[in-house]
């Protein structure tokens, strides 16, 4: 008897555990689209981990016997006109394509989290004098501010993510101030506070955690943005330098051979557009999961 | 179990808040005295600013609407009002705990009853983390939920168990005064019952001085020692439980005990007090009262009356029975 009573206890501590994410985790499930782009999104992540054991061929070493293959056994994709193996470059390029957009999106929503709290917490003078800023900088069109960025500072690795992060500032600043607005009415906040809570521990514990939902959507379909924003400087030149392989550049080598060699450009191509739509399904989806007002 | 101690005197209490229509005056001149371990109703329909009264013990009122907070708040010899804020922190849930109206939302949704819990004691206390957690545990189990439960979200909780969640956290620093804003107006009755009986045992056990918000007479009868029956944000009757509600003077006060149903009686309707509470951004000159009152006289209007003994600690704030009256 007191078995059996355990048992059902442990079995219900395990379901406490996951709580609320264990709800979303069981409603995204359903969501086969997203499913599947969370899945093609792993095994980005995975390749891109462990480029160094994945891929067949090296990313920088040139072979020029083979130049300008056309996809085969060998060479799945084929090679470019250096002779270096597409499909090798590709698994490289996934590291720097989604750790920069991670890590842009990171520190985008690091910096925007803090303005936009201290913004939508304290209100007043300090929200007006942040916000205002928040909107100098909406003004200043997002690509020539990271091309401003790279051009000035140098086309090192963490200059594009700074580049690519730094314009999404602003949007993330807005959003949290939103829902750092919309939540800090609540009674819980009220109560925190009547605990002998602190500013920072209510917002950092209270509040930020309520928004959570929109922030992560909203930093899904950054993630896609910024993959976008570093492939579109690579291809005018701005940024990494080859021979490092990233999607971007490699489209804009690319370029030139597009009559006789289209393969050349198309495996990156197509790369770059799954990965985008496998982040935005995924954002969709989280958004239908996290969503109250669409559980059934 | 009462000592005569005072634990907290308010004096002259004024509270207001900006508006677009101008200044409201939510809180006006309050004094009070609460003993050590007594529990003091505060009575009122709402708006009557108990609840404003509350929040400026504790100084959450809402900052960008407040206007003003005036007065003297004096806990242990201290005055609340002079203190920073650094020092109404440690004050707020170690000294004075505050149990809210709607345990619904006064728990936050997306974490644990228990680690809410741990942080209360966490922000007062020096223990470890072991320690919190099971002076946390204890908590949970004083006020009638297994221990098991301590990881479990509020949504998973009934309205009762959550308030009794609530009541574990005001408790678990050992507060000497607990302020209870309408704890019960949110449950259903049986369950409001079994809250108010378990509210009633531990201030006992613990021996913490209450400040009951309510507006059910019901709720005074059963737990409150002394009453304050406040009306436009002033007191109008104070007194012990006994003479307020045995010898009240108060035509307000009047007022709210007809208007409970009698149970030995066959009522189709409801006595009502006729009107609504006035415009908190203009008074009525005179006593505030007196738009609404069945006894008004002349003076009533251009007078503000003072507050008039009639007992040992009971007073009322009313011409009625005095000289003064002026002929009928």
């Amino acid at each position: 008897m007191a078995d059996i009573d355990k048992k059902a206890r442990d079995k219900t501590k395990i379901i406490n555990i996951f709580g609320e994410t264990n709800e979303t985790w069981r409603r995204l499930k359903k969501n086969k689209t997203a499913v599947f782009s969370l899945f093609v999104l792993i095994i980005l992540a995975v390749l891109g981990i462990f480029a160094d054991f994945v891929a067949p061929y090296s990313y920088f070493e040139q072979n020029l016997h083979d130049l300008l293959q056309a996809p085969s056994r060998a060479h799945w994709l084929g090679t470019d006109q250096y002779g270096r193996d597409i499909l090798s470059r590709l698994i490289y390029g996934t590291r720097i394509s989604l750790s920069v957009g991670l890590i842009a999106v990171g520190l985008a929503l690091f910096a925007g989290g803090i303005l936009g709290s201290v913004a939508g917490f304290y209100g007043k003078r300090i929200d007006t004098l942040i916000m205002r800023f928040m909107d100098i900088m909406l003004s200043i069109p997002s690509v020539l501010l990271a091309l401003a960025i790279v051009a000035t500072f140098g086309t090192s690795l963490p200059n594009l993510m700074l580049a690519t992060g730094i314009s999404t500032v602003p949007g993330y600043a807005r959003l949290i101030r939103a829902s750092i607005l919309s939540n800090k009415e609540h009674e819980y906040v009220e109560a925190a506070r009547a605990v002998g809570a602190g500013d920072f521990e209510i917002i950092t514990k209270h509040i930020l955690p309520n928004c959570l939902a929109p922030i992560l959507v909203q930093a899904t379909f950054g993630v896609a943005t910024a993959i976008l924003t570093v492939a579109g400087l690579s291809f005018v030149g701005l940024g990494l330098q080859p021979p490092i392989a990233e999607w971007g550049s490699m489209l804009s080598e690319a370029r030139g051979y597009i009559r006789d060699y289209s393969y050349m450009l198309i495996s990156p191509a197509v790369t770059i557009a799954l990965t985008v739509f496998c982040l935005n399904t995924l954002g969709d989806g989280l958004r239908d999961a996290l969503d109250p007002k669409l559980r059934d | 179990m009462e000592s005569n101690r005072e634990l907290m005197k308010i004096k002259n209490l004024s509270v207001s808040y900006k508006s677009s229509n101008g200044t409201v005056h939510a809180v006006r001149n309050l004094s009070l005295t609460i003993k050590e371990g007594e529990t003091f109703g505060l009575v009122g329909e709402t708006g009557a600013g108990k609840t404003t009264a509350a929040l400026s013990i504790l100084r959450i009122l809402p900052e960008i609407s407040t206007e003003s907070l005036a007065g003297q708040i004096i806990f242990n010899g201290e005055d609340l009002l002079k203190k920073s804020r650094k020092e109404m922190r440690k004050i707020r849930g170690k000294d004075i705990a505050m149990i809210f109206q709607d345990p619904m939302t006064s728990l936050d949704p997306v974490n644990t009853i228990g680690s809410q819990i741990e942080e209360m004691i966490q922000l007062h206390t020096h223990l470890t983390k072991k320690e919190i957690r099971k002076a946390a545990e204890q908590m949970l189990e004083t006020v009638g939920i297994r221990k098991e439960r301590f990881s479990d979200y509020p949504y998973q909780f009934s309205g009762g168990m959550k308030q009794r969640v609530v009541i574990a956290m005001a408790l678990s620093c050992n507060p000497k005064l607990i302020i209870a804003d309408e704890p019960t107006t949110a449950l259903d009755v049986t369950i409001q019952a079994q809250i108010l009986e378990l509210m009633r045992g531990l201030k006992e056990k613990y021996k913490t001085a209450m400040i009951m918000i309510t507006h059910d007479l019901g709720v005074v009868a059963d737990i409150c020692d002394t009453v304050a029956i406040i009306y436009a944000g002033q007191i109008v009757e104070y007194g012990t439980v006994e003479e307020i509600f045995y010898s009240h003077q108060h035509p307000y006060t009047e007022g709210l005990f007809h208007s409970i149903p009698d149970i030995d009686v066959a009522q189709s309707k409801l006595k009502v007090i006729e009107g609504v509470l006035p415009d908190p951004t203009a008074f009525p000159s005179g006593c505030s009262f007196h738009p609404r009152c069945p006894y008004v006289k002349a003076k009533c209007s251009q007078i503000e009356p003072d507050n008039r003994n009639v007992g040992n600690n009971h007073f009322v704030k009313c011409f009625r029975g005095t000289s003064e009256e002026g002929c009928d």
